[in-house]
C-alpha cells in the first residue's frame, strides 16, 4: 500500500521541560557558587565571572577604552610562579581548553578539561584568578595583537556598520566604545592601568563561580572554599550612565567601505536591559518580527524579495542600556529598498495585531527550541551566570514557558508599539557611499563617514 | 564514551542510523545525499548547493515556504549544508514530533515542485550568499584561489556556491536531472538521534521511507554518484584525470593553458591583492583522502602545529616572534584526496615571506627529527577532549554519524575515532609528513593589502 503523503501527521504534546537541578551557595565574602553536576560525559569545567567589564573602563584613572578587556586577556598569560609559555604547555598537555576575555558587563575565565585532570587544572586557573603577573613583555605583546585585530575588523563591512551605529547611538555612554578599545587607547594602556583595574574590580563580592560536569556539589564547594573562602569581600564603585536619547527624526550614517559589492545595514534604536519586566513579551514579539528564519523580516527580505541571504532583528540587552537593531547585507543597488521594507515591518507589527497563527508559531518555536539551549551542563551554567550578572530571579526559567504561552495578540502589539520606534532610527550603512548617498536621503539627514578614525 | 547505534538498510537501499542518547526530550532527523559540489556539472557549478536551497521551497506534498513554517509551529528548526562530497539536511524537534519530522524529511524523495518564481528568488538569495561569503568578505576568495590550483582536474576545483554566471543559467531541467541522478534512497542516509525508542522509530521509518522507490543504477552503495564522471566531461580538464585515492596531482603544474586568467606557477607562490589590512599567507599541501592512515597521522601533526598556545606555530609566530595576529592549521576531510592547510594572518608590518620562512623552518625541523614524543601525546589529548566536547551535542553527534555512515561506510566508526588517533605513532607522522609536506606538493597564496599595490 502506498502511503498517503498529503496528510500531515499531528505532533504530540511536547514533554515538559524542567530547568536542570543546580546547587547554589554564597560565601561570607560575597562569592557566589553554582554547581551543575552531570556525570554523562567525562568532562568538568570551572567558570569564573567577575561582574565587571569594559563599561567600567571609565572608572579607572586614565579612562582608557580596552583596559577591562586587556586585563582579562592577560589573566592566562603568566602568574607569579609560571610564565605564559609554561602555563600554555601544562594546559595543552592535558588537552584542556582555556579561555578568558571581557565584554561590556563582565569578565570571564573558564577551563574545560577531562574530569581526571580537573583538580590540577582548577589549581592552575585559581592562581590566575588570584594574581596574574601582568608582565610588561606580555602586555606589549597583547597590545600589538589587539591593535592589529582592531585594524583588521575594519575590513569587514558588518563591523563598520555596527561600530558606527553603536558610537552614534550610545554617544557619551561607556557602551559606545568597542569592548577591546581603539587603536589609540590600547596603545596608551600601561601596566599600572591594568593592575589598577584588577585591584579595584576583581574582588570576591563581584565574583561568581560555576563548577560544571562530572563533579559533586560537596566536592565543588570544598574546592572553591579552600581557594577563596578567606578572601576579603571588597566593593566596586558605582557607575552612572547618561540618559540615552534616540535620533528624532531618524538619521543616516554612510560609512565608506572600499570595493564594497554589498551594503551592510545596521539600523535601530535604544532597547532594554536584561532585567526589563517585559523581557519575555519582547522575546516573543521579536521572534515574529525578525528573530527567526520564518520571521516577517527574513521572509520579506529573503523569501519574497530575494534581497539577501538572511536578515534578522535583535534586542541586544546589556546591564544598564541595551539597543535594538536590524542587520542585513544586501547588494548595492537595493539598499534603500531594503531599508524601506524594514521600516514597513517595524510599523506593521506596531499598528496591527499579528495573526493568531504567527503568535502560536512563535510560542511553539521558542518553547520547542528551549531544551536545545539546555543541552550541555555548560550551556545551563551560562544561563545561570547570566541571571546572576543581570540581577534576574533564579526561577526565571521555571516560569519562562508558562509566561510565553500566556501572551495574547494584544500583548504583542502593545509591546511592539512600546519598544519599537520606526521614526527614530539610527541607520548605519557601510558600503559604497557615493551610490548610497543618492538613495538614502528619504530616511533622514545623511552624514558620510569616509574613515572610521573620524569618529573614534 | 560510546554512542549507542543501530544501523540497517531498507529494501530500497536507504541506509538508516538510529542513536538513542540521554538528555533533553529532543530529536534530530538528519538526511544526507552522497553528492556535493564535486558532482556539479563543470558548466553548472553551484548546482548542488542551489538544490539544497530549493528543497525548502516546495516538494510534492509540502508547498512553497511551508516546510519551515510547519516546523516552527511545532517547535522545530531546520538547516542544511552542501559540502564538496555530500549534502546534508537536518531538523530538530521535540521528541513528540518524530513522526512529523519524518514526514517532512521523507518528502525530499518525492521531487521538486519549485516554480519559476521560487527559482528566480532562490537564485537571488544564493547570489547574495555568494557576495556575503566570498566577494564582499576579506580573504573571501581563498577557497576559489586555492581549490582551482589544488585540484585542477576534478570537481573540487570550484567554489561550493558556484560562479554567478552558472547560477544565473540554472533551469528546471538542470535541477531535475541532477535530482534524479543523486537524490535516490541508495545514495542517501537517514540518521535519527536523541530521545527515541528504537521500535517506535523503526516502525515510523518504515512507514515513511519504505515505499520510496529505488531507482535504476541503484545498488552500487557507497558513492554511486561516481565522481570520476566529473573530470571526463570537463572541457577544461587536462586528461590526467587521476583524482581517486592516494595518487595526488603531481603534474598539476602543467595546466597553465587552461587557466588563462590566473598565473599558475608550479610549486610557486601566488600574490593576491585584496581589501584587507593584515597580510596573510595560506599554505595548502595535497594529502590523501579522509579516513586513510595518512589522514589521521596528519591530523595529529596539524594539532602539534597549531592546537593551543604552546603548539609549534602559535608559540613561534605569535608569541616568540610577534609575527602573527592569528595562525591555525587544519586537515580537510575530502574523499578524493584532501589537503592540510596553514593560515597565517600576519601583523600589519610583517611580510608574508618572513612568516612563511618561519613556518617552513618549523616543518623542516619536524621532518628532520625534531618532533618530540610529548608533543604527540599532547596533540592526542587535545583531539580527545575536543571530540568528547563535540559529542555532547546531539546535533554534532548526528552530523558525525551521518558523515561516517554515508562517506566512510559505517556510522559506528564514530566510536572508533579515538582509537584511530591512538594508533598513530611517531614514525607514521614522520613518514607521512616527508611524503606530503613537500614544497612541490603545495599551493601558497600570499594575500596583500590592495593599498600596497596602489603605492
Amino acid at each position: 500500500m502506498i502511503l498517503d503523503r498529503t496528510k500531515q501527521p499531528v505532533s504530540g504534546k511536547p514533554k515538559d521541560i524542567l530547568f536542570p537541578d543546580f546547587y547554589e551557595t554564597k560565601f561570607d565574602n560575597g562569592i557566589k557558587l553554582f554547581v551543575i553536576s552531570n556525570p554523562d560525559f567525562p568532562l568538568t569545567s570551572a567558570r569564573f565571572l567577575f561582574k565587571t567589564g569594559s563599561c567600567h573602563d571609565v572608572l579607572t584613572q586614565k579612562k582608557l577604552d580596552g583596559t577591562a578587556s586587556m586585563t582579562a586577556d592577560l589573566l592566562t598569560k603568566g602568574t607569579k610562579e609560571k610564565s605564559a609559555v609554561e602555563i600554555a604547555e601544562i594546559i595543552d598537555y592535558h588537552g584542556a581548553v582555556i579561555s578568558s576575555g571581557a565584554d561590556y558587563d563582565a569578565s570571564y575565565l573558564g577551563i574545560n578539561s577531562l574530569d581526571r585532570y580537573f583538580e590540577k587544572m582548577f589549581d592552575l586557573v585559581c592562581t590566575m584568578v588570584l594574581g596574574s603577573a601582568f608582565s610588561d613583555e606580555e602586555i606589549e605583546r597583547k597590545k600589538l595583537q589587539v591593535i592589529n585585530s582592531l585594524l583588521s575588523y575594519r575590513d569587514d563591512g558588518g563591523y563598520l556598520a555596527e561600530s558606527v551605529f553603536r558610537k552614534m547611538l550610545y554617544g557619551s555612554s561607556p557602551y559606545a566604545a568597542d569592548e577591546e578599545g581603539t587603536m589609540k587607547s590600547v596603545a596608551s594602556i600601561g601596566r599600572e592601568d591594568i593592575t589598577e583595574y584588577y585591584k579595584n574590580f576583581y574582588v570576591p563580592s563581584n565574583l561568581v563561580i560555576a563548577l560544571v560536569g562530572n563533579i559533586s556539589a560537596v566536592k565543588a564547594e570544598k574546592l572553591v572554599f579552600k581557594k577563596f573562602g578567606d578572601l576579603k569581600a571588597g566593593k566596586i564603585p558605582d557607575i552612572k550612565f547618561p540618559e540615552l536619547l534616540d535620533a528624532k527624526p531618524s538619521k543616516v550614517y554612510l560609512t565608506e567601505k572600499k570595493g564594497a559589492v554589498q551594503s551592510n545595514i545596521h539600523a535601530g534604536h535604544t532597547g532594554i536591559n536584561r532585567n526589563c519586566l517585559d523581557f519575555v513579551a519582547i522575546t516573543v514579539m521579536n521572534t515574529i518580527l525578525g528573530g527567526s528564519f520564518t520571521s516577517r523580516i527574513n521572509k520579506n527580505l529573503r523569501e519574497v524579495n530575494g534581497y539577501t541571504y538572511g536578515a534578522r532583528s535583535s534586542f541586544n540587552w546589556k546591564k544598564y542600556q541595551g539597543d535594538f537593531s536590524v542587520e542585513v547585507d544586501v547588494r548595492n543597488d537595493i539598499t534603500s529598498d531594503a531599508v524601506k521594507e524594514i521600516i514597513k515591518e517595524l510599523v506593521d507589527i506596531s499598528v496591527a495585531n499579528v495573526t493568531h497563527e504567527e503568535l502560536q508559531t512563535a510560542q511553539n518555536y521558542i518553547t520547542g527550541n528551549f531544551p536545545m539551549q539546555l543541552e550541555t551542563p555548560n550551556a545551563v551554567a551560562s544561563k545561570l551566570l547570566n541571571l546572576e550578572l543581570y540581577g534576574v530571579d533564579k526561577d526565571f526559567y521555571n516560569k519562562y514557558i508558562s509566561e510565553i504561552n500566556s501572551l495574547t495578540l494584544d500583548d504583542i502589539r502593545i509591546t511592539a508599539e512600546k519598544y519599537l520606534h520606526p521614526d527614530s532610527l539610527t541607520i548605519s550603512v557601510a558600503g559604497d557611499t557615493a551610490e548610497n548617498s543618492k538613495t538614502m536621503k528619504q530616511f533622514g539627514e545623511i552624514r558620510v563617514i569616509h574613515n572610521i578614525d573620524e569618529i573614534e | 564514551m560510546m554512542l549507542e547505534i543501530k544501523e540497517k538498510y531498507l529494501n530500497n537501499g536507504l541506509k538508516i542510523v538510529m542513536c538513542k542518547k540521554q538528555g533533553m526530550p529532543v530529536i534530530i532527523v538528519n538526511s544526507a545525499f552522497h553528492a556535493g559540489s564535486k558532482n556539479d556539472p563543470p558548466d553548472k557549478t553551484g548546482l548542488s548547493h542551489f538544490i539544497e536551497h530549493l528543497m525548502f521551497t516546495g516538494t510534492a506534498n509540502i508547498s512553497g515556504g511551508d516546510f519551515d513554517g510547519i516546523l516552527s509551529a511545532n517547535g522545530g528548526e531546520s538547516n542544511a549544508f552542501t559540502a564538496n562530497d555530500y549534502t546534508s539536511y537536518y531538523l530538530t524537534l521535540p521528541s513528540s514530533g518524530l513522526e512529523l519530522g519524518l514526514w517532512l524529511d521523507s518528502d525530499k524523495f518525492t521531487g521538486f515542485t519549485a516554480d519559476e518564481e521560487s527559482l528566480r528568488i532562490q537564485k537571488e538569495v544564493v547570489l547574495e550568499e555568494k557576495l556575503q561569503v566570498h566577494d564582499n568578505s576579506p580573504y573571501g576568495t581563498v577557497e576559489e584561489e586555492s581549490s582551482k590550483r589544488l585540484f585542477p582536474s576534478n570537481g573540487y576545483r570550484w567554489n561550493i556556491v558556484g560562479s554567478a554566471g552558472h547560477i544565473n543559467s540554472f533551469t528546471h531541467e538542470d535541477v531535475n536531472k541532477y535530482y534524479h541522478e543523486f537524490y535516490k534512497p541508495s545514495n542517501a542516509i537517514l540518521t535519527i538521534a536523541g530521545d527515541i525508542d528504537y521500535d517506535v522509530t523503526e516502525k515510523l521509518i518504515n512507514k515513511y521511507y519504505d515505499d520510496i522507490p529505488g531507482r535504476s543504477g541503484d545498488g552500487s552503495g557507497n558513492g554511486s554518484g561516481d565522481v570520476s564522471g566529473n573530470g571526463s566531461g570537463d572541457v577544461s580538464g587536462n586528461g590526467s584525470g587521476d583524482t581517486g585515492g592516494k595518487k595526488l596531482l603531481r603534474n598539476a603544474g602543467e595546466k597553465k593553458r587552461n587557466n588563462p586568467d590566473t598565473h599558475f606557477i608550479e610549486a610557486g607562490e601566488e600574490v593576491i591583492f585584496d581589501n584587507i589590512s593584515l597580510p596573510a599567507r595560506f599554505i595548502f599541501y595535497r594529502i590523501p583522502e579522509s579516513g586513510s592512515k595518512e589522514y589521521y597521522a596528519l591530523k595529529v601533526l596539524s594539532s602539534v602545529l597549531s592546537a593551543g598556545e604552546s603548539s609549534r606555530l602559535q608559540r613561534r609566530l605569535i608569541h616568540d616572534r610577534n609575527y602573527a595576529n592569528e595562525i591555525y592549521s587544519y586537515v580537510s576531510g575530502m574523499e578524493l584526496g584532501s589537503f592540510l592547510s596553514i593560515s597565517c594572518f600576519c601583523n600589519e608590518d610583517t611580510a608574508t615571506e618572513e612568516a612563511g620562512k618561519e613556518i617552513d623552518n618549523i616543518i623542516d625541523d619536524i621532518l628532520n627529527g625534531g618532533l618530540k614524543d610529548t608533543e604527540i601525546e599532547k596533540a592526542k589529548n587535545k583531539i580527545k577532549t575536543n571530540y568528547i566536547i563535540k559529542l555532547q551535542s546531539i546535533l554534532q553527534a548526528a552530523d558525525k554519524l551521518t558523515y561516517f555512515g554515508l562517506i566512510r561506510g559505517r556510522a559506528s566508526l564514530v566510536n572508533e575515532e579515538i582509537e584511530k588517533y591512538d594508533a598513530i605513532n611517531k614514525s607514521d607522522i614522520l613518514n607521512t609528513a616527508k611524503e606530503y609536506l613537500k614544497k612541490n606538493n603545495r599551493v601558497v597564496l600570499n594575500y596583500l593589502p590592495a593599498k600596497v599595490k596602489e603605492q
